[in-house]
């Protein structure tokens, strides 16, 4: 797929206006490299990888640290995007630990595995859940501060991880299968293939 | 030039200028003649098969194929504009930074810099052009008439499409031409289902694979396509149309071919006591020493803007505006095709279907509007076709859907729904005021004068744009479609985006009021040719280098004749 084609098809699919930054998490991102971190500090990194792993587990294959999605989310931050999105994503990724703080008496990272994937869900049904379909409740929960000021963040984290997950060599082989060479058909069973193509 | 000693060199029978598609046929076509000749090209050497990201998995580019901000802010910034480079395909673009224009209104100027030139990143789409496109400047009056006719070209068609093998469908329209096609690549589930819908529902349209120049069956020791999918980064078993895959090999085996990259052409030299072109001279892209190299008949083949600006950049006290400009038109009359406005939407079920293999090929609905009947609109003249495609989306929905963990892992391993989307590229009329024009005193680092642009598109265009995006709409409804969405991208979008850009140095009947003859030859100097895209009067909506490609043999050929008569 050439490269109009492929932002033209991604967005479609984002169905959203796609800023620079965001173009290029779902298009880019840097190899897995065992090499130093250029813009997050291992505490960062580390919190990240974390929270990546509880959007992308691992299942009955690998998922977001075994792709090295810690790694190409800072090679993310560090090539495209600029001193103020760089800013504004980890301030966001500061007050998911205050947030953290305020529900659970302790920073994201020293939660359990069960409250990390509490408040990460609560965040993603907050971005992405239709207002229509929320409770009386979960409209009042997303509407605290601390929901409100992790709620950007945790948009670019998903596309981070999921465009830094599916095209790792591990997404798109392992997960996935690469739509492979030396024949095309149109008009095939899905279910002779049984997995779509990354 | 400045300092500069002129190096005098060979004489050859024909010097061609430029590599790319044009050029590339008219090196074939003379040496297979017995012409000795030269064939020049400004950007660097590149073999065929020396691809280095052809075979490279999204993971394996070192940005996953994005340009980074600082290479399209500081050497890329026109080539991103047109979208149609990516971190695996710049090595084939030239570096805006390197080689300058003026945009005196914002125009796009997509150039390769290498032998084989756009050829190794075309689009592949090659539909014929039909009669109603030669008659029409005749008919509506807008622009002047063609000298020649769908009749004079036919043969021509037959005889490239024969040589670079083309696939398609036989669509057999009363207003689109048919190729030599070999077998078409299928359409996939989707593709098939809106058929059936277009077809049902709106008689005299149909939708069917882009005819494409790219093998479906081996020819001349080229192998089929593979259905990689990597096309714009270079085909390593030479299985669509480049000059490297198929042309140039067919010239070097004549041994009548002398091909000299990193050659900038300066201008042409004329002789005045003879009224021809006597060779040309060339910039040496990288010692900048100026050499002179002769030939009985030239062909200009560096693409539309390329080849004006050397004409206008060839003067002489006879022709003081730019070679062969006795008619004042040369440079005038810019052309490109507007795009970027369609649609999209969610087709219905299928849920059970999926396809196999990468298909280098968009699907077509030829031009159906101002073809005679009840399609003729008042609102405007001339038409459009539509590319596009189905597909099923992909994992790339996980990122703005709901859902996370396991859950969001299993969802994505099975594909989303068809989505069916169809572009619409459209004929931009001629106009005088779009027009090219050589900069009085800066020069680019070779010393030639900047080339000037300055084009925009009309009112006929911009009414021609709401049936584009309205007929898009319409048919995606027709076929049952949800979340449809029709959009006219006119803010993002100006001239030579489409990378069709045409004219400035267009044929005519008339050498008032045109550049050169219905041969492709200069109506001022008999033995001076141009075949690219410079050459057009009119633009059609199709995408032109088939029919580069075509005139391009056929002036050949009328050359060649020519020259065994005495005549040039």
């Amino acid at each position: 797929m050439d490269r109009r084609a492929a932002v033209k098809r991604i967005s479609a699919v984002v169905g959203v206006a796609i800023t620079g930054p965001t173009m290029a998490g779902i298009l880019s991102g840097c190899q897995p490299t065992d090499g130093p971190l250029k813009t997050l500090s291992s505490s960062q990194f580390n919190v990240l990888e974390v929270m990546s792993e509880h959007i992308i587990p691992e299942t009955d294959t690998p998922g977001a640290k075994t792709a090295q999605v810690g790694a190409y989310i800072d090679a993310m931050l560090t090539t495209f995007y600029d001193a103020e999105e760089q800013k504004a994503f980890l301030d966001g990724l500061a007050s998911v630990d205050a947030w953290a703080e305020e529900q659970y008496g302790k920073g994201f990272i020293k939660c359990d595995h069960g409250q990390q994937f509490a408040l990460l869900n609560t965040l993603d049904r907050a971005a992405f859940l239709d207002e229509e379909e929320k409770s009386d409740n979960e409209r009042a929960a997303h509407a605290q501060a601390g929901v409100e000021n992790s709620k950007a963040f945790f948009r670019r984290l998903k596309i981070l991880t999921v465009s830094g997950f599916y095209t790792s060599e591990v997404g798109a082989t392992q997960e996935l299968s690469v739509n492979p060479s030396g024949q095309y058909r149109g008009d095939v069973p899905f279910e002779e293939i049984g997995r779509a193509w990354s | 030039m400045k300092g500069f000693s002129i190096i005098k060199k060979e004489t050859y029978d024909a010097i061609v200028v430029g590599s790319g598609v044009s050029g590339g046929w008219a090196a074939k076509e003379l040496t297979e003649k017995g012409l000795k000749t030269l064939l020049l090209e400004r950007g660097r050497a590149q073999e065929h098969g020396d691809y280095p990201t052809q075979s490279k998995r999204v993971w394996e580019l070192p940005n996953r194929g994005r340009m980074t901000p600082d290479e399209i802010e500081n050497v890329y910034p026109v080539q991103y504009r047109s979208g149609a480079i990516s971190e695996a395909t710049k090595h084939f673009h030239v570096k805006d930074s390197e080689q300058p224009y003026v945009e005196d209104k914002p125009f796009i100027w997509v150039r390769g810099d290498q032998v084989g030139g756009r050829s190794l990143i075309w689009g592949r789409g090659v539909p014929r052009w039909s009669p109603m496109d030669f008659e029409a400047p005749a008919k509506d009056g807008m622009g002047i008439d063609w000298p020649i006719r769908y009749d004079d070209i036919a043969p021509w068609y037959d005889y490239v499409e024969r040589f670079i093998g083309v696939n398609g469908e036989p669509m057999k329209s009363r207003a689109i031409k048919d190729g030599v096609f070999q077998k078409p690549m299928e359409l996939n589930a989707g593709e098939k289902y809106f058929r059936k819908c277009i077809e049902d529902s709106f008689p005299g349209r149909t939708m069917t694979i882009f005819p494409m120049a790219i093998l479906t069956e081996a020819l001349n020791g080229r192998p089929a396509c593979h259905y990689c999918g990597n096309c714009p980064r270079g085909c390593l078993t030479g299985s669509y149309f480049s000059t490297q895959s198929t042309t140039l090999p067919a010239a070097q085996a004549t041994g009548n071919l002398t091909l000299r990259p990193d050659s900038v052409v300066h201008s042409v030299i004329f002789d005045e006591q003879t009224d021809r072109a006597v060779g040309v001279r060339v910039i040496d892209h990288h010692s900048k020493e100026m050499i002179e190299f002769y030939s009985k008949v030239v062909f200009l083949c560096a693409s539309a803007l390329g080849s004006t600006q050397i004409l206008l950049n060839s003067k002489s006290p006879r022709f003081p505006d730019g070679l062969a400009n006795s008619s004042g038109t040369l440079g005038h009359y810019l052309m490109d095709h507007h795009f970027r406005v369609g649609g999209s939407g969610i087709l219905p079920g299928m849920e059970d279907k999926y396809y196999i293999g990468n298909r280098p090929a968009p699907t077509y609905i030829p031009r159906f509007r101002n073809v005679g009947g009840d399609t003729d609109r008042d609102d405007y003249i001339r038409g459009f076709h539509y590319g596009g495609g189905a597909s099923r989306i992909g994992w790339g929905r996980g990122s703005s859907e709901l859902g996370m963990g396991a859950e969001l892992k299993e969802k994505l391993r099975t594909p989303g729904p068809w989505r069916m989307s169809i572009n619409a590229f459209g004929e931009m009329l001629p106009n005088y005021d779009n027009h090219v024009y050589l900069d009085s005193e800066k020069t680019d680092q070779w010393g030639i004068p900047l080339l000037h642009v300055s084009a925009a598109f009309g009112e006929n265009e911009l009414a021609m744009r709401k049936d584009m995006k309205d007929s898009a709409g319409e048919m995606l409804e027709a076929a049952g479609a949800t979340d449809i969405s029709t959009y006219d991208a006119i803010s993002r979008t100006v001239p030579g985006d489409a990378i069709h850009e045409m004219g400035t140095a267009r044929m005519g009947r008339d050498p008032k009021d045109s550049v050169l003859n219905g041969w492709n030859q200069a109506h001022d100097v008999p033995n001076l040719f141009v075949t690219d895209g410079a050459c057009m009067t009119s633009s059609a909506c199709q995408n032109p280098s088939i029919t580069y490609m075509a005139l391009t043999a056929r002036a050949c050929d009328y050359a060649v004749e020519s020259m065994k008569r005495g005549e040039l």
